[in-house]
């Protein structure tokens, strides 16, 4: 066990307990270390993210999994003490190296919060803020693409008839799937969301999930959850994390039914954690 | 290691013991079913289909608490694989019984006429190794011991094989004297009844091998049925 995350003979060791690479992997990580200032909190995690599923990272808490989320669309750059090495490939291209430009990785990755995230202004504001960041559009073609956004988060009937109204009389639920549809108004090809249901009703967390199963088709998607049973229904892929390490990765059926590693065993059973 | 909840291992352990249960009686009435044979022993013959509904009750106890066990801990991995095997195992468990039972009544008749009665070594010959197959897959449920499951897996063919030979003999018997053609007919679903506990004894294998390593059995079950015929040669 030792062996698969000390790197000492490379890739082909550390994918031990991982299903075979998928050919159309969208994003790839490659023995990345993180530390925030001297406390190493990843450690040589290499993964593969396929393309077209989603992706539910699960563990114990304080085993790194927000911690990786974070890595991939390099929000810790915000912060001077934490930094990472290794790689990490969106599509080929590795967005660590120094010449990855950071603004436009953050519209192409989207994040989306355990705690929703509506901004002072109205619902309309909320979406059309994202999009004039990053792009100059005549009002008529802004209003159809908060529309669209809208409609993708599965809001849109919810809320046509009072766009002017502040974003912050909205349900939990409703200013969830608001951010995401922020976060979807910029075309972005991943999402990223960090147990963003956690907040919410039984009801409201369905409607998430139903909606993320939609969005998976056209997005890569990657949840982080402590809910087992919800990384059980809405991911096709389940990456385990222990101690900052990845322990196994594989499909939903692998992990829930026959795990590899006894401790991706004990951890979804529930002996510990 | 134990989950974190512990009711959870308790209702484990308890399902657990209630397969054991269902088992051991299940095995109990397999040996009286046999010896009631070869003793003519109408009083045991009848106490194993008296005992016939303890089995089935405890088939739907099983089953009742499987079903509460998913609904309320949602199982996964090692959890869930015991949970859905105790559910297989306990039914082939069930079904052993009503073969049993089926078994006891034939003796009943048998006993009972005025039919000549043809030797029965064979079939208490079957009747023991068929109980002693069972008694070997329980024996390696109760102590996790895959390779030892694999081995009653293995040996179902020589059941097969003794069924086979049981049949041509009851036949020989049948066509020798008329009068022995009554208790012989019965006496061939009773070594059916046999042949169908040795299947179920594999079955019971088949699923522990699932339980214990999440994957299926390797090979093809080993088959050995002579009596319908190689296909092949007659129509050449």
């Amino acid at each position: 066990m030792n062996d698969l995350n000390t790197g000492e003979l490379g890739g082909a060791v550390a994918l031990k307990a991982s299903d075979k690479p998928v050919a159309d992997a969208k994003i790839q990580v490659k023995n990345l270390d993180f530390f925030y200032g001297k406390q190493r909190a990843l450690k040589d995690v290499t993964v593969d993210f396929d393309a077209n599923v989603i992706t539910a990272i699960i563990g114990p808490s304080g085993c790194g999994k927000s911690t990786l989320l974070r890595t991939i669309n390099r929000i810790y750059s915000l912060y001077p003490a934490q930094f990472a090495t290794g790689e990490i490939l969106l599509d080929g291209e590795n967005i660590l190296a120094k010449s990855c430009d950071v603004g436009a990785l953050r519209a192409r990755v989207g994040m989306v919060f355990q705690k929703a995230t509506p901004f002072v202004l109205s619902i309309f504001e909320n979406v059309a803020f994202a999009l004039r960041h990053y792009e100059r559009l005549p009002r008529s073609e802004q209003a159809d693409r908060v529309e669209k956004a809208l409609r993708q988060a599965a809001l849109w009937d919810e809320v046509k008839d009072k766009l002017g109204q502040s974003a912050l009389a909205l349900s939990g639920g409703q200013q969830q799937r608001l951010c995401i549809a922020r976060t979807l108004a910029v075309s972005p090809e991943v999402l990223l969301l960090d147990e963003p249901t956690s907040a919410l009703d039984p009801i409201s967390t369905a409607k998430v999930e139903e909606l993320l199963s939609q969005l998976q088709t056209h997005y890569k998607v990657i949840i982080v959850t402590h809910n087992l049973q919800q990384a059980a229904r809405v991911a096709k892929q389940v990456v385990f994390m222990f101690e900052g390490e990845m322990i196994e990765s594989g499909s939903h059926e692998q992990i829930f039914v026959r795990p590899r590693e006894q401790k991706t065993s004990d951890y979804v059973t529930g002996r510990f954690g | 290691m134990e989950h974190t909840v512990t009711a959870y291992d308790v209702e484990l352990e308890a399902l657990t013991s209630e397969l054991s249960r269902l088992g051991g009686l299940a095995e109990a009435q397999l040996r009286d079913c046999v010896g009631a044979i070869g003793g003519r022993d109408e009083a045991l013959a009848e106490a194993v289909i008296a005992r016939d509904g303890m089995l089935d009750g405890l088939d739907m106890e099983i089953e009742r608490s499987a079903i509460r066990l998913i609904a309320l801990r949602q199982p996964v991995a090692d959890d869930l694989r015991r949970t859905i095997a105790a559910m297989r195992i306990s039914t082939n468990l069930e079904r052993c019984g009503d073969l049993a039972k089926n078994i006891a009544k034939r003796t009943l008749v048998i006993t009972e006429s005025t039919s000549v009665m043809p030797p029965t070594s064979s079939i208490e010959r079957m009747g023991e190794l068929v109980t002693e197959r069972l008694r070997d897959v329980l024996d390696a449920v109760a102590s996790r011991n895959v390779q030892a499951a694999l081995d009653v897996w293995h040996g179902d063919k020589e059941i097969d094989e003794q069924y086979d030979a049981i049949f041509r003999e009851l036949m020989t018997y049948m066509i020798a004297d008329g009068r022995m053609i009554t208790a012989c007919a019965h006496l061939l679903f009773v070594a059916k009844n046999l042949e169908r506990i040795g299947d179920h004894a594999t079955n019971i294998a088949e699923i522990f091998h699932y339980e214990v390593t999440g994957e299926p059995m390797p090979d093809e079950r080993p088959k050995s049925d002579s009596l319908v015929g190689d296909r092949s040669q007659t129509h050449r």
